[in-house]
């Protein structure tokens, strides 16, 4: 089996999505950001950096961990069912201040190196394939799958997220997978909202990802407005990066210069790769460029004479919580 | 490490059961299961067994050179591990490999973890604060019951048939199907039902019995009736080769092995492994993995083997020569 690329696989399932539930083109947006709402400047251009597929491998706790230290990575999410956990734990909980979230995960998409659900087969049969594991495609998690055992694994992960003493400051979604189909969107913002747990959600301008996905927009917003009035705080955008490794950087900066006002959440895979990670996937050069770009002193130097603002979801949720409106 | 802590799991059961209470030790003069599986008397028979299959890729690297290159003749896959898929596809390509379900109740390194097949709702006395396997044998035997364990057996052979593998045998990672009674009827429970073969050493025991001392009599209590049941069993098992860490010593303690064999079918447990750049990060105890690989690929051991008559064998077999029996006593 051929390796999936991630983001082409969340693209596939935010269309399919769109698809189904033949929704009109994102209208255009004359109100503050969420920036400002969460009390920036009017104007404000704020980024979180952060670094998908923590706990997957070794190679990606070394390069999630580098990125957060050296880098201008801010936020990080970790996949549960995954058997390097324990090790970007205790690094979690060696240093609390670091911006952690669930990265729920409902697909094991390598061909040998692969993941099962936290909840396990019998609790959720439908998540599983042939091989005991999640499914490889996200079109046959929308198939094959409930809402309730997606719910189930989502909760089921963050049981093991809290069990091992970390309250995570976000969740978001592997893939793309939430978004596949509107029940699950509605589950993953559920457990947020009674959790009291942020969710991604793009809800604002969503320049970025109403690009990459054009009709996404408006069941998101709808739903991101009950996220919002619950209490959460959400993104004006996500931002999908799809460049080779060569072009990452340029990418990265590009992005920076052109930036828009509101609350943008990069999203990057920084790995280490080792030798060992070849037998797991062929993205290696990809997510080490994405690790190289997060170092790379240009970067920085871009993001300071823009005046960018970096966050992380923990400031995104103490602000939240001071809004009175 | 591993021999540690199978000794104290079963010193500890053992004791605690009062096993010394089950009956004396079997007499010298009986037939040996080699024999009563239709070998010529005095037949010396090994398996060269090598757990831990689909634990990670460089123990998938070395499982695979030492069956195709070397003396090995059967392996075991932990289930509960994400490198699974790469063997099972070993498997559906090589189905005359003996492949067997290591069952995993066990998580026993620092960072590289994992959990129940089960999940955690169906078997929370199995699971530590981590959402993984505890990382020894004790915390099973206290906290898992013996429901729990046999859920546990059954998810990780469920998976094995969803996988399309038809499992030549069941083991027990770090031995904790041994640690207690319970435990241990479980798992004879599953492979009588399913009809799959159980080690389990019930013979002579001339290594086993040196290592973990109380073993025997419970061993050979269970290996009856799984006998009885139209399974076969093992004369005895070997699993001190993890503590000889250096090359060199572990080739010259195989040879020993061989050349003092007594008869009987002896199971010979290596952990194999070819460890890449990062199986540091699992385990420091990559050398002792890469020496069982070198002992098994070893011209000189093959050699020895051949000198001394020794038959090599498989699970598969071991079924096969049991059914043969069976079909001969109607």
């Amino acid at each position: 089996m051929q390796p999936r690329d991630p983001n082409a696989a969340t693209l596939a399932a935010m269309t399919m999505l769109a698809i189904l539930l033949h929704l009109t083109p994102a209208r255009t947006f004359a109100e503050p950001t969420y920036a400002e709402r969460l009390g920036w400047p009017p104007g404000a251009r704020v980024v979180i950096f952060h670094v998908d597929d923590a706990g997957m491998c070794h190679d990606a706790n070394v390069g999630t961990i580098e990125a957060l230290e050296n880098g201008v990575a801010t936020s990080t999410s970790i996949m549960f069912p995954c058997p390097w956990v324990s090790e970007i734990a205790q690094y979690v909980k060696d240093h609390p201040d670091v911006d952690a979230g669930v990265h729920v995960t409902l697909n094991a998409e390598w061909g040998n190196y692969r993941w099962g659900p936290v909840a396990g087969k019998p609790a959720v049969p439908g998540l599983v394939d042939e091989e005991g594991c999640l499914y490889s495609a996200i079109t046959k998690v929308m198939f094959r799958a409930t809402p309730d055992e997606v719910e189930t694994e989502i909760r089921a992960q963050l049981d093991r997220c809290r069990t091992l003493g970390i309250e995570p400051t976000h969740l978001d979604t592997h893939m793309g997978t939430v978004f596949a189909t509107f029940p699950f969107l509605e589950r993953y913002v559920k457990v947020g909202i009674e959790t009291g747990i942020p969710v991604m959600l793009p809800a604002g301008h969503a320049t970025h990802i109403a690009k990459a996905v054009p009709i996404l927009g408006e069941p998101v917003r709808e739903i991101a407005q009950k996220a919002w009035d619950a209490g959460l705080p959400v993104l004006d955008d996500l931002c999908i990066t799809a460049s080779g490794p060569k072009e990452k950087k340029t990418e990265v900066i590009q992005f920076l210069r052109t930036l828009e006002p509101g609350i943008c959440q990069f999203i990057v895979h920084c790995t280490r790769p080792s030798e060992t990670f070849s037998h797991i996937s062929s993205s290696g050069a990809t997510r080490l460029a994405e690790l190289e770009a997060m170092l790379d002193p240009d970067v920085k130097k871009v993001i300071e004479e823009e005046g960018i603002i970096l966050t992380t979801w923990r400031e995104l949720k103490q602000r939240r919580d001071k809004v009175i409106e | 490490m591993m021999n540690d802590s199978v000794f104290a799991a079963i010193t500890v059961a053992t004791v605690a059961l009062g096993a010394a209470a089950w009956g004396e030790a079997a007499g010298q003069a009986e037939q040996t299961y080699a024999e009563r599986l239709g070998w010529p008397a005095g037949s010396r028979v090994v398996i060269f067994h090598i757990d831990d299959a689909g634990m990670c890729h460089d123990a998938n690297v070395g499982v695979i050179e030492a069956i195709e290159n070397g003396v090995a003749t059967s392996t075991s896959i932990m289930f509960p591990c994400a490198w699974v898929s790469e063997f099972a596809k070993y498997l559906k390509d090589h189905p005359d490999v003996d492949a067997g379900a290591h069952l995993t109740l066990t998580s026993e390194w620092k960072y590289y973890r994992w959990g129940p097949v089960a999940g955690k709702a169906a078997v929370p006395g199995l699971v530590d604060d981590e959402g993984c396997f505890w990382p020894d044998v004790k915390p099973v035997m206290l906290k898992g019951t013996p429901d729990e364990v046999e859920t546990e057996i059954r998810a990780q052979v469920d998976r094995a048939e969803a996988l399309g593998i038809e499992l030549t045998h069941l083991d027990s990672h770090m031995a904790t199907l041994f640690s207690s009674y319970p435990f241990f009827e479980r798992y004879l429970k599953v492979g009588i039902e399913k009809q799959i073969p159980i080690l389990v050493p019930a013979g002579h025991m001339q290594h086993i019995a040196k290592d973990v001392p109380l073993l025997a009599d419970v061993a050979r209590q269970m290996g009856e009736k799984a006998w009885e049941a139209g399974l076969p069993v093992v004369d005895d098992i070997h699993a001190e080769s993890y503590g000889w860490k250096d090359a060199g010593e572990k080739k010259t303690k195989v040879i020993e092995f061989l050349r003092t064999l007594q008869p009987g079918i002896t199971e010979f447990v290596v952990h194999c492994t070819k460890p890449g750049p990062s199986f540091e990060h699992i385990s420091d105890s990559g050398p002792t993995r890469h020496a069982d690989l070198l002992a098994m690929t070893d011209p000189e051991v093959k050699k020895v083997i051949e000198e001394e008559g020794i038959i090599l064998t498989t699970w598969r077999e071991l079924k096969k020569r049991r059914d043969a029996m069976k079909e001969k006593a109607q």
